[in-house]
């Protein structure tokens, strides 16, 4: 056994670049970002609107800057991303039974997909 | 009609060599040529001192799994007709290279060892005839069930790449196995492991170890549900009076 000498090769930093799912794993991780500045903007938003009109109406003029608007918008496709691929895999991670028959996997993302769309009208209608 | 084509293969010789380097050569191949037949002939009629792993030739056994243009891959379920432009052929990432092809394992089966893959707590006798499980019993761990210990799930788990403690795609799922196993009753003794930060936690959920799975075990499934099992140990434990 003298000539054991197992070789060890490195990971490079940009692993996630050599290969396409790795790309969409690292795009899906991503999608946080755009997601947490929303957050905090809309926080911020809540903040002035209880402040009074004049902040209030700051933080509306701050937020029709084009970056802003730009951020929301990667934020909403960031964040439909995130859950396309969250109700693929809810299926897999939560099967769900009724009686003795699995649920096919079809169905629970159309479900999940159906349910996006009712809050989403709902919450239009509100506004 | 075998016409000649290109296979560049990872050589390493541990007596010789400081680092591993790539080896081209042309091997005969037709429609029915596996990359595990190209390794053979390699080995037959081209340089005899090429190492690499292979048994069953038809995807049982589990040894032959090399990264065939940087994917995981079975080296006998793999054709060379579906890659005319030639191909690369690595030994399985994430692991040590021993030389060649050949990649040292320890890594995987110590972890396979450590979360207990058998029945646990069961003391039914043989004279108590058979363990009869209803068809429903066994769909819950079926599919978990049909891992042939290959190792491409580790090799596509940057997770398992990046942090060597983590216990990886393919335990977690034999973990899962048997914490579904009506006869099994070891899950307390398995649920310490997946509910540390390199059990289940150690997964983000990156999902290759599924893509590559050559027995469609799908180890993302079980490692997420693992999750979800832990989570429910911790909320328990939460909600349960402190023991004085």
């Amino acid at each position: 056994m003298q000539n054991r000498k197992p070789y060890v090769r490195p990971i490079a930093r940009t692993w996630y670049a050599e290969n396409n799912f790795f790309s969409w794993y690292m795009v899906r991780e991503l999608t946080i970002v755009p997601l947490i500045i929303f957050t905090l903007n809309l926080a911020a938003g809540l903040f002035a609107l209880v402040s009074g009109p004049s902040a209030f109406n700051a933080w509306v003029a701050f937020s029709s800057h084009p970056l802003m608007l730009i951020i929301n918008v990667l934020a909403l496709v960031g964040a439909l991303y995130h859950a396309k691929t969250f109700f693929s895999m809810m299926p897999k991670v939560m099967p769900i039974k009724v009686g003795d028959k699995k649920v096919s996997d079809g169905t629970v993302v159309a479900v999940q997909w159906l349910l996006v769309l009712v809050v989403s009208a709902v919450v239009l209608a509100l506004v | 009609m075998d016409k000649l084509q290109t296979v560049n293969v990872l050589r390493y010789d541990p007596a010789k060599d400081e680092e591993p380097y790539l080896e081209t050569f042309k091997v005969p191949a037709n429609d029915t040529t596996s990359v595990q037949d190209a390794l053979a002939y390699i080995k037959d009629h081209l340089d005899k001192s090429l190492s690499y792993r292979w048994s069953c030739r038809m995807a049982i056994c589990g040894s032959c799994g090399v990264m065939v243009n940087n994917v995981p891959k079975l080296a006998c379920k793999t054709f060379l007709r579906d890659y005319p432009e030639g191909l690369t052929l690595e030994p399985l990432a994430n692991f040590a290279i021993e030389k060649d092809l050949v990649v040292d394992k320890t890594p995987f089966l110590e972890r396979l060892e450590a979360i207990k893959p058998y029945i646990i707590g069961n003391d039914r006798k043989p004279e108590e005839g058979p363990n009869l499980q209803t068809p429903a019993q066994m769909a819950k761990y079926k599919q978990f069930a049909g891992c042939i210990n290959c190792g491409l799930c580790y090799a596509a788990c940057p997770q398992f790449g990046l942090n060597p403690e983590f216990i990886g795609p393919a335990a977690l799922t034999l973990a899962r196995r048997y914490n579904l196993d009506s006869r099994d009753h070891g899950k307390a003794e398995r649920m310490k492991l997946i509910n540390g930060k390199d059990g289940a936690w150690g997964c983000t959920f990156v999902g290759y170890c599924s893509e590559v799975c050559p027995k469609h075990v799908d180890p993302a499934a079980a490692v997420n549900q693992s999750k979800v099992e832990s989570s429910k140990d911790f909320l328990i434990a939460m909600l349960r009076p402190q023991e004085a």
